[in-house]
């Protein structure tokens, strides 16, 4: 595809001659992130990118990487970020942080200068609306320390529920509020469960009673937002309590985010209608947002932290004497290099991700992202993990030394990471899927142990040798042909493999963890794929520095993630249709629950 | 402000209506007050009178852009391109289509382009606007800047050494286009880059890594270095500065390497144990000299070197027992310290 005008031209004019009136559909209000089904058996790959690749259908407009249409746009953001990181750099005082166990006045302030705690809210209530790409790019400034970071995160992700389900007045009465930074918010949503206040109904008021409720929150809360047993989720600002009524919090001794209020609630509250967000009993679905719209600014932080961690190991490794070699660096050792590259690349596509998505949602078009925003939180996860491993490997001593900014970095990662989890996401991401995917291919099931064993040969060929049918690499740069390629090998597969999963357990398919854990890792990669493909695409046709390199990173990311899934897949299929592959994985770890622990013999004992 | 300036301009040219040679837009003009300013008043000026000499004012103009100093920016050169009539040359039959239509316009456009090509100006959408307006989607001249608007940003960034971000449109001090002068030369990544302020805006940098300072280590003592100077280029900014090298110790690299299989696997792990530990040769290790280090210096002379020698040997020990030569002034003997 040659490009003689400016690709935003380009886009929109591709964009908009293949979208039908119907998927242009311009959505004012905020996306929303629970995963849900999408039950429309036509034009999947249109609206949600993941459940198409998994249905083997391809939409080239995912293959152009979303961008501001306008220059001024980019300088804009981009000032403001300069403003923000200079502005912090100035202020910022991490071990006065942990040490006062809040964010100081001077950073408050510096937040408060530069609007931080309005960037997502509406622009009629004070906010700066700003879009996801813009938030993203913020975000990835807030990240230089986790505790500034996740204070404005809390404030985002509440006012983001507020806009969302919020009435008028509600909007009206907290979004201001919210904004100036006046009301400093609280949640109770934990990793283990949601926690859910007693209530008692009486005389049209309810009356909300909890003892050591978890709540996560910026430092002193005043507002908080808490979910009674009937499933409705109630607003509660401090200032608005009667004289009956009571809220003590208690800190938790964590090990990172000092700065941050993390702890256990004692309520006693009388609230009318007026306090519930959204319809009552629409509770779980209120966490669940709340918890998805933060992940693209949370996998956004972790992309900051990511990279300010690796040019920081660069000038490391760059500045130590090899441990083996003399008069050369650790950056020469071919075991850091190996290391890092395993971390870069992680770096690299969650970028490519994060700001896809953003740029998708920006775009306006109704495109469903909510697997791709759950798939993105475990990618920021995964990323922080190996980033932890890669600093005790590389830095050693440092690491842990608390002279050295290291160590703070992991104690507040590992408390980051114990805050939420995605534990839920992997069976909901591949329901969602497979519905998709059941209401959207005629397909049956077949009883016959005979059929499916006539069937397999087929099917096994086709995962050996998938061939091309869309011919993806006509939508990218040349030299990307072979990434593309790996993609719709992927997209191939994975195709077979439910198709062979469906005819061969149906519904029964929701019990079995294994194969649903393997198809989201496949997505997973499949996301990674596109998004980097066609980022790498754009940057090499427009010229940017080091495009280059971002061709060979694509190149190998993709070879490597489609070796992976061609591996997790192969795990699924079965052996004629007869014996299955799929290793037992959960019978061991059920045997460790069932008999308390390691109940294996020590190989020194003896019988006789 | 500039239509201030242009009434005043026009009024000191000309009286009423009286006919200006194209040339005397630019010549009138004294050296001394030749500016954007000026420029773009001449051009205002041309507009206004809605003179039908396009090209031969367009091509005077770029005769004089560089002494009025515009011929790297952008907006000049869409403000010369717009003086083209909107719509009046856009060919309408085929024939218009096949054949050059209004050839001296579409010439002339083309060497505006092109001159902005050589000097190295980032056209944008508009500027290509501004063409398609003038000649149509694809007119000789259109393809012209097409094609610059889809190869410029391609080559933009092809010196992977220097980020021309940070110099562009950037009034940078003398210090810090010598450090990122530096920054661009020093391969070594662990080269670090430090600026040395001294009272009167006197200035030194110095780009010296951890490996350099080793192999300064590594000299005995009495060996010879020096300290010469040089030029480089970053954009149009012309910088001196100043290596520190002395002899090569290794032999040069051979430029092809025969390869060897060496069958004799006994020892292998203990000859490979042995062999890892050995130094390297490092990038400042070249064929004819080793490089100690890189610096620029607010004036090249061989007092100043000196001064930057002291510095030097504040993190270089060794510095104080070799011979350094240095070698900034001219044609000046030999100055041993």
């Amino acid at each position: 595809m040659i490009r003689l005008v400016p690709r935003s031209i380009h886009r929109l004019a591709t964009r908009a001659s293949s979208a039908k009136p119907a998927d242009v559909t311009k959505t004012d209000e905020k996306p929303k992130f629970a995963i849900r089904s999408l039950e429309t058996s036509e034009n999947v790959e249109k609206r949600s990118l993941s459940r198409g690749l998994a249905l083997n259908r391809f939409e080239k407009d995912f293959m152009i990487y979303p961008e501001y249409s306008d220059s001024d746009d980019v300088k804009n953001i981009e000032g403001f970020c300069e403003v923000l990181r200079n502005s912090l750099s100035l202020t910022e005082d991490a071990k006065k942080i942990e040490k006062d166990g809040e964010l100081s006045a001077e950073v408050l302030e510096t937040l408060r200068n530069n609007a931080i705690f309005s960037v997502g809210i509406g622009k009629e209530f004070g906010g700066l609306a700003l879009n996801n790409k813009d938030l993203s790019k913020i975000f990835e400034e807030l990240s230089v320390d986790w505790n500034i970071f996740s204070n404005s995160h809390v404030n985002l992700i509440v006012s983001n529920i507020i806009t969302i389900y919020g009435t008028q007045e509600q909007k009206s009465k907290y979004l201001p509020l919210l904004a100036q930074g006046q009301l400093r918010a609280a949640f109770a949503v934990s990793a283990t469960s949601l926690d859910t206040c007693q209530i008692t109904q009486s005389a049209g008021k309810t009356l909300l009673n909890v003892e050591n409720l978890r709540i996560v929150g910026r430092h002193n809360p005043n507002f908080f937002v808490v979910f009674g047993e009937n499933n409705s989720c109630y607003l509660i600002e401090e200032a608005e309590l009667g004289t009956g009524d009571k809220v003590v919090f208690r800190r938790d001794e964590t090990l990172g985010l000092k700065g941050l209020d993390v702890g256990k609630l004692d309520l006693t509250a009388l609230v009318d209608d007026s306090n519930i967000l959204g319809n009552p009993s629409q509770g779980q679905e209120v966490a669940a947002e709340l918890i998805g719209g933060g992940r693209l600014s949370f996998a956004a932080a972790t992309i900051g932290v990511a990279k300010r961690t690796l040019r920081d190991l660069s000038a490391w490794c760059n500045r130590t004497p090899s441990r083996k070699t003399t008069r050369s660096s650790l950056a020469d050792d071919s075991r850091s290099q190996r290391i890092v590259t395993d971390l870069a690349l992680k770096v690299y596509a969650l970028e490519s991700a994060v700001y896809y998505l953003s740029g998708m949602i920006d775009e306006g078009i109704s495109v469903v992202v909510d697997i791709e925003n759950a798939l993105i939180s475990m990618l920021a996860r995964e990323t922080l993990q190996s980033m932890i491993s890669v600093q005790l490997e590389l830095n050693g001593l440092a690491a842990i030394d608390s002279n050295f900014p290291y160590e703070k970095n992991i104690r507040d990662i590992t408390t980051v990471l114990s805050l939420f989890d995605d534990s839920n996401d992997v069976e909901q991401i591949a329901l969602a899927t497979i519905s998709t995917w059941a209401t959207s291919s005629s397909h049956k099931r077949i009883v016959s142990t005979l059929k499916r064993w006539l069937k397999n040969e087929k099917e096994s060929d086709e995962m050996r040798n998938p061939g091309l049918t869309h011919y993806i690499a006509e939508h990218a740069h040349p030299s990307l042909q072979a990434a593309c390629q790996e993609l719709e090998y992927s997209m191939t597969r994975i195709n077979t493999v439910i198709s062979k999963l469906m005819t061969s357990q149906g519904k029964n398919i929701e019990q079995d963890y294994g194969s649903l854990e393997a198809l989201v890792n496949v997505m997973k990669n499949n996301l990674l794929m596109v998004s980097t493909i066609s980022r790498a695409s754009r940057s090499y046709s427009i010229g940017l520095r080091n495009s280059d390199i971002e061709l060979a990173w694509t190149t190998i990311l993709c070879s490597r993630l489609s070796r992976a899934t061609w591996f997790e897949l192969d795990q699924l299929s079965d052996l004629f249709g007869l014996v299955k592959f799929n290793p037992s994985l959960l019978n061991v770890g059920r045997a460790i629950f069932d008999l308390n622990g390691y109940a294996i013999e020590s190989p020194i004992e003896k019988n006789w | 402000m500039i239509s201030n300036f242009v009434r005043s301009f026009s009024r000191s040219l000309t009286t009423r209506n009286e006919l200006v040679h194209v040339q005397k837009h630019f010549e009138g003009v004294e050296p001394e007050k030749r500016d954007r300013e000026s420029f773009l008043a001449a051009v205002a000026q041309f507009k206004e009178k809605r003179g039908r000499t396009h090209v031969e004012f367009i091509n005077t103009a770029l005769k004089y852009m560089k002494d009025y100093g515009v011929h790297k920016d952008l907006e000049t050169y869409k403000t010369l391109l717009d003086i083209f009539p909107k719509g009046k040359m856009i060919p309408q039959t085929a024939f218009q289509k096949i054949f050059l239509h209004y050839p001296m316009q579409q010439n002339c456009c083309v060497k505006v382009l092109d001159e902005m090509e050589w000097h190295g100006v980032q056209p944008d959408k508009e500027i290509h606007d501004i063409v398609v307006n003038a000649f149509g989607e694809w007119n000789f001249a259109t393809k012209k800047v097409k094609r610059m608007l889809y190869w410029m940003p391609k080559l933009k960034h092809s010196n992977k050494y220097l980020d021309r971000r940070h110099v562009e449109g950037k009034s940078l001090s003398p210090s810090e286009l010598a450090g990122i002068a530096l920054k661009m030369m020093s391969r070594d990544p662990a080269a670090a880059i430090s600026l040395l302020k001294l009272p009167e805006d006197a200035w030194m940098v110095t780009s010296q890594s951890l490996s350099q300072q080793k192999l300064i280590e590594d000299l005995k003592t009495g060996d010879e270095i020096f300290v010469d100077r040089s030029t480089v280029y970053v954009q149009d900014n012309k910088i001196d500065y100043i290596i520190l090298s002395g002899p090569p110790k290794l032999p040069p690299l051979e430029e092809f390497k025969k390869e060897e299989m060496d069958e004799n696997y006994e020892n292998w792990f203990e000859d490979w144990k042995k062999r890892r530990t050995e130094a390297r040769r490092s990038i400042h290790e070249q064929d004819f000299e080793i490089i100690y280090a890189l610096g620029a210096l607010y004036k090249n002379d061989n007092t100043t070197a000196f001064r930057w020698i002291e510095n030097l040997q504040k993190t270089n020990k060794n510095l104080e027992t070799l011979r350094i030569r240095l070698r900034l002034d001219g044609n000046s003997k030999f100055n041993a310290i």
